[in-house]
């Protein structure tokens, strides 16, 4: 019920409600600011603010976070980084699965849509990017000359690894959100950081800076400048492979000629990292990835024949499950698991002193000295064999011509980096000199329409719509400068 | 996290805590001297229908300007005790009926006994609806969209998403699939957001709760949802604020709307025992299973009827000044797979403490248990379904009859405390205080055992366990005065502080020594991962309603907010609101004749915040090489970025016609999200690839809501009642801000002009009589028939050339019916109808790709036995496949679109394994037999009812997947795809209630 009655009354009561309740409102009104608006500050410890790291002591943990997203790039992302994608778009391994971001590079596709697409994409360019980022971030904390300091070395090792296996990769070339170049900047970038990684691990070595980093990443500069080496040659012979002007073989061989056949610098894969391992296409568990219908299948060892009975090459090793055999997750291939890498924490050459040979043999041949070549390829089988039991050792090769010549090399390059992800660069240089027509490989891809999986046919390890993974759509669509 | 390490001496949690503390006892000394001084009586009496005579059961009674108040029991009657002796107005309210004031005389120390008489009402203007101020408010009053949701009596409903399902116009539940507690997605009004949560927060008397939908562990993948924690038979009304003009009030993270829960209050005296008592079963047809040449093996052997067993006991009544309600339930359900079980376990004790006239204090709690296995789901090699719809008992990575040697459990429990203080030192002078507390912990395995026939790496176990701890302070106050004989004013003020702390963890390990073992530190291999957020909000707001008689009333008002989340520049948000409600039928010119006739609107905005890291630029913490530490780009980070906020015009009437018989309500919205949060891509080879979400989107949603109720007949003996609702939804992103499409899921998009996450992707479509690839067809060509290129060498299609459709139900319906015969027997049916959305069907996908046939070893297959010929080697496994090609060798002419899917390879056909979804359902049928009085009275019991119930009876559906209704990705926020999901089982339910 209304207890007022005309205005004059009306609003003398009013006026004594406000002042009463003045106070209590005044004291609400504070009480308001003071629970809502004082204090809304909280500390979130999962993620390390930026400005952290403007800190001499992150510098390992900058460092070592440069190789590990290096080692995401090659092993994570769409089924297996660029490792397992290589292998699939080639004629390394062949599907026995339903992924359709690993069956669909085995069929030849080159879609830049699929999610796989993206992360394949994605992580290799982070990693370049955060070797550029960390080398300038690194050189400004460092209290060391950057110019000596072996973690900078360190970074540009990477820096050119990571340019590498994008060179080696992709279609195009795009970086830090700039334009579309041509994907050979890659290897030209790559060779400046390793040159750069050359001459600042001798410069430390000249200050008596032995070691980079700390704990496993300890890499000694004496061992940084071979792999820089290894990895300058990489490059040069792409870039000469591809008929880049101003770089040639010799600049290559030169490179090569300074990595021992012994050498191995490898990408390093635990079971406590973060980075996973290539296990779509690699693991022993997976079934999406067959050596069924490549020619690996032939040229290497049934490991589950009897000890005996096996025959082939002991460099390729898959398993065929003898008497029981398997089909893929297709449900209809037949699954032969690589032996390769029997454990997730098995570790991933980056640089071979044996590929350095082989570099030195297709630099001959590209000399027209076929029979240096063929002398290459039995140096390093005859290394090889030193390490094989008596009935796997590699026979020496001989070639009549040419052409032998470089099927012999392009094959023995297959075999002895099988799995390392260095076959779709190969192909993707043989596709420009000597030609595509020089590659007699063929592979299984798209099935027979028959439920048969013998019946699907070999087709050339060409057939598809480009010997190279498209750059992500994410990347097309997020950049500006994309042209 | 436990609470303990969230009260730290220097805290503010510790100063929060005292000071509400110290709020509380101050208001319990101020009242403590008129308790005592009180003169009281009781004030009995039955409410009836003013119609029929009939008893009006749960009708609020309430003796107004008090605290004291009952509910009506079954035979309409109740009973107040404490009522402040001398003249009384007494109040009664009931959904469906006017309001009706009654004065009384109260003896001191008597009883007074009153009857009733409700008239019925078409449209609930009298109803008084929670908005966030401290004196209820009658709908009248307010101009926005409040659906109100009371419990349909013994209706077959186990979850309160099943509650609240095709009950309210604009209020669309998606449920993740058909297993046993399996969580659902609600969406109000569209999805409102294009990258935080397009689901409504949720109150449970005034304690926010968590609802957060995380998996965990390895596995099935299917969520649930924290609401379903609840014992729907524990609520007494639900309240569904359903969009940004209504929901102003509760700030940051309610643009999705709010849903209020209100559980079951202490009934007057005498004491009453509710016992209830439910046995039932879940049932899947075969034909609903029938999507594989498997179907029947799989069916056969791994589809069975489940049993639903469930018992309820409470207890509720009142003492002068102390009202109580304790009730506790089990429920066992088991779902129609193997290994698909849920035991839910809940407690709750809600009390109420009228100290005087001047103050009540409820204290709310309530305490559940769930334990839950789960068969094998998702997109995961081990799915149970999968396996054996495509590859027969050889699975395709696993044999079916093992898959079940892998367990997944979750365990959940879930205590949650309010404590509310009403206190209004005057009349019309309220202050409400609620201090809540939600402390969520799941625990959740996959165990793999040693020495399993799958055990390839002698058994593994991973544990993941979370905990959420919300508190909820809010603070409102309302004062109400006549400034003159017609005008009244009403102001509303309050604050709000929350902070929710979740830690979460999971460890993992495989290779056990030996049999027996089951914990991680068991294993040889182990590994772990560690989460801790804590965020907070406060907020405060005022609000001003001047009401000009009951004619028209007009607020305005404004809220605002800080948050944790928010960018270091980006500084309070500000919500501001108006709303107008005009009751047309109250102007004494308005022909009575015609009815009721109210007409309203309101705008308002409301927001939703970022995540917690969203604004920082990180980095991540990974470990590399040996397990050596080392960090990874994280988040690019916004200093700017605030919430997106969610502007709401919503404009409606409602009417009662023909003597209230009919009643129409009617609401059109249009809801702009401007700022809206979008996860803006940035070109990975700018280093950081994660999105970073940017306050440029805006994104639209539109509709229109009616519902209609008729009383087709009201009389003594037969009571009919007719329902329906139609809603439209139209979503879609108005621009983007130059921000690049983005992919949410597989052929799911954000893009400019279209729905958010709709469908696109190329498939095969009908040209002249032929099927051809869209991508084909809608090339743009030269005169010369060669394809255009852009600059960057893509070729040009024409625009929308992949668009398939939203995601999003644009249109639902429902109409039900309930009829009451005699005194005895009710009869109710509902229906509902969801369409214009699509689903990505990976089931029909993986079923029907060119590779998928029968193996060649196929063991199901006899040559000379016919019955087998459906598992002959090399024929197709999907049914759409197998199809064309029975029609094509019949001589007949299939599908010529699924004649060219089925014959192409799988990653060009995938749109056409996107499926419209429209579905219906023959929801709920119940029907409940009240036992006459006297039979029940020879029993013991006051009251006894039998009912019989159904829910999923009847399905319709153009989906050639499984389920329709099914969604994998229920805690994905736009996502819709679907993986050998489970159909929503038939659930019958026969139960016997009781009450002493």
């Amino acid at each position: 019920m209304n207890e007022f009655h005309g205005s004059a009354v009306r609003l003398r009561p009013l006026r004594t409600r406000l002042r009463r309740w003045a106070a209590p409102g005044a004291l609400l009104v504070a009480g308001a600011i003071g629970v809502s608006g004082c204090e809304l500050s909280v500390v979130n410890p999962g993620q390390i603010a930026d400005a952290d790291l403007e800190n001499p002591v992150a510098i390992p943990g900058i460092v070592l976070g440069v190789i590990g997203d290096y080692l995401t790039g090659l092993a994570s992302g769409g089924g297996g980084g660029t490792l397992v994608a290589s292998a699939m778009l080639t004629d390394e391994m062949s599907n026995s699965g339903s992924w359709v971001g690993l069956l669909g590079l085995n069929y030849g596709q080159n879609r830049d849509d699929w999610a796989e697409s993206n992360l394949r994409w994605a992580y290799p360019a982070q990693a370049r990017w955060t070797a550029n980022r960390a080398i300038e971030r690194v050189s400004s904390l460092t209290t060391r000359n950057p110019a000596a300091d072996p973690n900078i070395a360190l970074l540009h090792l990477y820096g050119g690894f990571a340019n590498r296996v994008l060179g080696d990769t992709f279609c195009d070339a795009v970086r830090d959100g700039g334009p579309r170049e041509p994907y050979h900047v890659y290897f030209i970038e790559a060779e400046e950081h390793f040159t750069r990684a050359i001459a600042v691990a001798e410069a430390a070595l000249a200050a008596g800076d032995s070691v980079s980093a700390r704990g496993v990443a300890q890499e000694r500069m004496d061992n940084l400048v071979i792999a820089a080496y290894g990895g300058r040659a990489q490059a040069r012979m792409m870039l000469a492979g591809l008929g880049i002007a101003g770089y040639t073989w010799q600049m290559a061989v030169q490179d090569a000629e300074r990595v021992p056949t012994e050498f191995v610098h490898s990408a390093t894969f635990t079971n406590n990292s973060s980075n996973p391992w290539p296990s779509w296409g690699f693991s022993l568990t997976a079934t999406e990835a067959t050596v069924w219908g490549t020619p690996f299948r032939e040229w290497g060892q049934d490991f589950s024949a009897p000890v005996a009975q096996r025959t082939g090459d002991a460099r390729v090793v898959y398993e065929s499950f003898g008497s029981s055999p398997r089909t893929g997750r297709d449900n209809r291939r037949p699954f032969m698991r690589q032996r390769k890498y029997t454990s997730s924490s098995s570790n991933l050459p980056n640089i071979r002193g044996t590929e350095m040979r082989l570099i030195e043999g297709e630099a001959a041949l590209a000399a027209g000295n076929w029979p240096g070549a063929v002398q290459k390829i039995n140096d390093v089988r005859d290394f090889r064999n030193e390490f094989f039991t008596a009935a796997n050792q590699l026979p020496m090769v001989d070639a009549g011509d040419a052409t032998e010549a470089w099927h012999l090399l392009m094959r023995e390059r297959g075999i002895e980096m099988w799995l390392e992800g260095r076959r779709l660069p190969d192909l993707r240089r043989w596709e420009v000199s000597p030609g595509r027509e020089m590659v007699p490989f063929q592979v299984i891809r798209r099935p027979a329409d028959t439920p048969n999986p013998e019946e699907d046919p070999f087709v050339s390890v060409y057939a598809v719509e480009a010997m190279c993974i498209a750059v992500s759509r994410n990347e097309k669509l997020s950049n500006p400068n994309w042209r | 996290m436990p609470v303990e390490t969230l009260v730290k001496p220097d805290s503010p949690w510790r100063v929060l805590l005292t000071q509400v503390g110290i709020l509380v006892a101050s208001m319990l000394v101020l009242v403590a001297g008129p308790v005592s001084a009180q003169q009281a009586g009781r004030v009995m009496g039955t409410v009836v229908n003013a119609q029929t005579a009939e008893p009006v059961s749960n009708a609020q009674v309430t003796v107004v300007g008090t605290q004291r108040g009952t509910l009506t029991d079954a035979r309409g009657a109740f009973v107040i005790i404490g009522a402040p002796a001398g003249a009384q107005q007494i109040q009664v309210r009931s959904v469906g009926f006017r309001a009706v004031t009654q004065a009384v005389q109260v003896p001191a120390g008597e009883a007074v006994r009153v009857e009733i008489q409700l008239p019925i009402a078409a449209v609930a203007l009298d109803e008084v609806v929670v908005t966030g101020q401290a004196l209820g408010t009658a709908r009248r009053e307010i101009g926005g969209s409040i659906a109100s949701i009371t419990p349909t009596e013994a209706a077959p409903v186990t979850s309160v998403t099943q509650m609240l399902q095709a009950q309210a116009p604009g209020v669309t539940i998606m449920p993740g699939g058909g297993n046993t507690g399996q969580g659902s997605r609600i969406v109000l009004r569209g999805p409102g957001s294009l990258s935080q949560s397009v689901e409504p927060l949720i109150y449970v008397d005034g304690v926010r709760i968590d609802n957060s939908k995380v998996g965990g562990g390895a596995g099935g993948g299917a969520s649930w949802t924290g609401l379903d924690d609840i014992d729907p038979a524990d609520i007494e009304r639900i309240e569904i604020i359903k969009g940004a003009s209504a929901a102003t009030m509760y700030g940051s993270e309610a643009s999705g709307g709010v849903i209020q829960i209100f559980t079951r209050r202490g009934r007057g005296a005498p004491q009453r025992w509710d016992l209830r008592t439910e046995y039932g079963f879940t049932h899947t047809p075969r034909e609903w299973w029938d999507v594989s040449a498997y179907s029947d093996y799989f069916y056969d052997n791994f589809v069975s009827t489940g049993r639903h067993r469930s018992q309820r006991l409470g207890v509720s009544g009142s003492v002068e000044g102390f009202s109580y309600n304790l009730s506790g339930s089990y429920r066992n359900t088991e779902g129609v797979l193997p290994s698909d079980w849920e035991n839910h376990g809940s407690f709750r004790a809600n009390m109420t403490f009228t100290p005087s006239d001047r103050m009540s204090l409820d204290v709310n709690t309530g305490y559940t248990d769930r334990r839950q296995r789960q068969p094998e789901g998702g997109n995961n090699s081990w799915n149970l379904a999968m396996n054996a719809l495509r590859g027969g008992p050889t699975g395709t990575s696993r044999a079916p009859e093992q898959l079940s040697e892998r367990e997944i459990l979750r365990n959940s429990s879930r205590f949650v405390a309010g404590v509310t203080a009403t206190y209004t030192p005057i009349r019309d002078f309220a202050h409400r205080v609620t201090v809540g507390f939600d402390v969520v912990n799941w625990d959740n395995e996959t165990f793999l055992p040693f020495g399993g026939d799958l055990s390839t790496v002698d058994g593994s176990i991973t544990n993941y366990r979370r905990g959420a701890n919300t508190l909820n302070f809010d603070y409102s106050g309302s004062y109400r005065f006549d400034i003159s004989p017609t005008l009244r004013s009403t102001s509303s003020f309050g604050l709000q502080h929350f902070d929710k702390a979740i830690g979460a963890g999971q460890a993992s390990g495989s290779r056990f020594a030996a049999p027996g073992m089951r914990t991680v530190s068991a294993t040889a291999n182990r590994g772990a991962w560690e989460d801790r957020v804590w965020e907070k909000s406060g907020g405060f707001y005022g609000e001003q309603q001047i009401g000009i008689n009951d004619l028209l009333f007009v607020t305005a008002g404004a809220r605002f907010d800080g948050h944790s989340a928010f960018g270091a520049e980006a500084g309070y948000a500000i919500y501001p609101k108006m709303d107008v409600s005009y009751n047309m039928s109250a102007h004494e010119w308005f022909p009575q004749r015609i009815g009721t006739l109210r007409l309203r609107g309101a705008y308002g905005a409301a927001g939703q915040q970022p995540g917690h890291f969203d604004a920082e630029m990180t980095w991540a913490p990974v470990t590399v090489l040996e397990g050596v530490p080392a960090i990874t780009p994280g988040n690019l980070g916004n200093p700017n970025l605030g919430p997106e906020i969610t502007h709401e015009l919503d404009l409606g009437f409602e009417a009662g016609l023909l003597e209230e018989r009919v009643g129409i309500e009617f609401s059109a919205y249009r809801s702009r999200n401007r700022g809206a949060l979008f996860n803006v891509r940035y070109p990975p080879s700018a280093g950081f690839i994660s999105t970073q979400l940017e306050n440029v989107g805006t994104l639209a949603n539109d509709g229109e809501e009616l519902s209609v109720r008729g009383a087709l007949v009201q009389s003594r003996n037969l009571s009919w009642n007719v329902r329906g609702s139609y809603a439209t939804n139209r979503n879609r992103v108005l621009t983007l801000g130059g921000g690049a499409p983005l992919t949410v899921a597989w052929s799911q998009e954000i893009r400019e002009g279209y729905p958010a996450g709709a469908m696109f992707e190329d498939r095969f479509i009908l040209v002249n009589g032929a099927a051809v690839l869209a991508s084909e067809h809608f090339t743009l060509r030269d005169a010369s028939g060669n394809p255009l290129l852009d600059e960057a060498g893509e070729v040009m299609r024409q625009e929308g050339w992949d668009y398939i459709g939203p995601v999003f139900p644009t249109r639902t319906a429902t109409l039900s019916t309930d009829m009451t015969i005699g005194r005895n027997l009710t009869l109710s049916v509902l229906g509902d109808y969801k369409g214009g959305h699509f689903l990505s069907s990976s089931t029909s996908r993986w079923l029907n790709f060119e590779g998928a046939v029968v193996a060649q070893n196929e063991p199901l297959y006899d040559e000379n036995d016919p019955a087998t010929h459906r598992y002959a080697p090399g024929m197709r496994t999907g049914n759409l496949c197998r199809q064309v090609e029975a029609t094509t060798a019949a001589g007949g002419t299939p599908d010529p679109i699924w004649e060219a899917s089925c014959n192409s390879h799988w990653s060009a056909n995938r749109g056409n394994h996107i499926f419209p979804a429209d579905n219906a359902r023959l929801r709920e049928v119940t029907m409940i037999y009240r036992l006459p009085t006297s039979l029940s009275e020879r029993v013991g019991s006051s009251r006894m009812s039998l009912s019989l119930a159904g829910r999923n009876l009847l399905r319709w559906q153009k989906y050639p997947g499984i389920e329709a209704e099914a969604n994998y990705f229920t805690a994905g926020r736009l996502h819709a795809q679907t993986y050998f999901d489970t159909p929503l089982p038939r659930q019958v339910i026969a139960g016997v209630t009781v009450n002493f």
